[in-house]
């Protein structure tokens, strides 16, 4: 993958942990209905993810980093 | 992968564990030998109609309390990075429709079931980015301040102050002006070489501009070479930019599966 920063690119195999989150969490086809098992509730796991996605960010933003 | 693990149905659901889907492909996909990952998975490819679902069998309770380590090598980063490899895997063979983290099935029947009932729109968002990937642009404006430095001249009169502040302000919002507009044709260009665009999720606090573009592989070099250019030109506006690609289609595939009946 290309990643360009600030004009210069760079070619880092894998994106942080909070852009990877972003993207499988965000993003992407949802199924919803009876399909899903009941021992994960998919719905509430998104939910939660989502809190813990900004959650992480913030701490991120917060130290600097 | 072989012939019989391509066969989802005729999988019996083994206890305690169920299906995690990763990406949803087209009924003959070949898929990756090996996982990217350091933690290796056996993949396995379960039809229905004319597409096909990528999963692989995990115990449901590896997606318990996550929360409880949310550092870089926690079990959410490992199975987000573990998710991400394989749809990054599957992109690059043929076209993908990128499941969300956490999508989970209890059984290879059900799921074939759902692929056979929700096929037509399947079909037809793999047709939408078939031949593409995503690639990511954002920029974020570092604006300078419009009151500049408290500190006065000792010397300065009233008159003087009031007019200094009344050019500074202007300034500022002449540079805002400039960065607004080089935001927008940049955007313009890009949007050109694109299939379709997409706004991503931003500061809604900040001076910023962040897209998803759909690019066929064949104009990839080309937009990357532009974005690049761009990004040089954003720079000296005192802006941050950053380009990611090329990506899974992650960003453009909006659709919501459900069963129709049981």
């Amino acid at each position: 993958m290309t990643e360009a920063r600030g004009g210069a690119v760079v070619r880092p195999a894998l994106g942080g942990l909070v852009e990877t989150l972003d993207r499988v969490i965000s993003t992407g086809a949802v199924v919803s209905g009876d399909l899903l098992i009941t021992v994960a509730d998919i719905e509430m796991i998104r939910v939660d993810l989502r809190l813990l996605v900004m959650g992480v960010q913030g701490e991120r933003q917060g130290g600097g980093s | 992968m072989n012939a019989a693990a391509s066969s989802a149905a005729s999988e019996k659901p083994r206890t305690n564990r169920c299906l995690n889907i990763y990406g949803v492909v087209d009924r003959f996909f070949a898929l990756p030998g090996r996982t990217p990952s350091s933690d290796p998975i056996e993949l396995e490819l379960g039809t229905g109609g004319p597409v096909a679902a990528v999963y692989s069998w995990v115990d449901p309770a590896e997606f318990d309390d996550l929360e409880a380590d949310v550092s870089e090598d926690g079990r959410l980063a490992k199975l987000a990075r573990r998710h991400d490899a394989v749809v990054r895997a599957l992109a690059s063979r043929g076209a993908v429709l990128p499941v969300r983290l956490g999508t989970l099935c209890s059984d290879a029947t059900s799921l074939m079931e759902l692929l056979e009932e929700t096929a037509d729109d399947l079909v037809g968002e793999l047709d939408r980015v078939r031949g593409c990937h995503e690639w990511d642009f954002r920029i974020q404006a570092v604006l300078q301040s419009a009151t500049g430095p408290a500190s006065a001249p000792r010397d300065e009169s009233g008159t003087a102050y009031l007019m200094r502040r009344r050019d500074q302000r202007q300034r500022a919002a002449a540079a805002q002006a400039e960065v607004s507009m080089a935001m927008c044709a940049a955007d313009e260009t890009l949007t050109a070489l694109a299939e379709s665009v997409t706004e991503l999720a931003v500061d809604a606090s900040a001076m910023a501009m962040s897209h998803g573009y759909l690019v066929r592989t064949q104009l990839a070099a080309e937009f990357e070479l532009v974005a690049a250019e761009l990004a040089n030109e954003l720079e000296r506006h005192g802006c941050n930019v950053r380009l990611s690609g090329p990506l899974p289609p992650y960003s453009f595939v909006k659709i919501r599966l459900e069963r129709l009946s049981r």
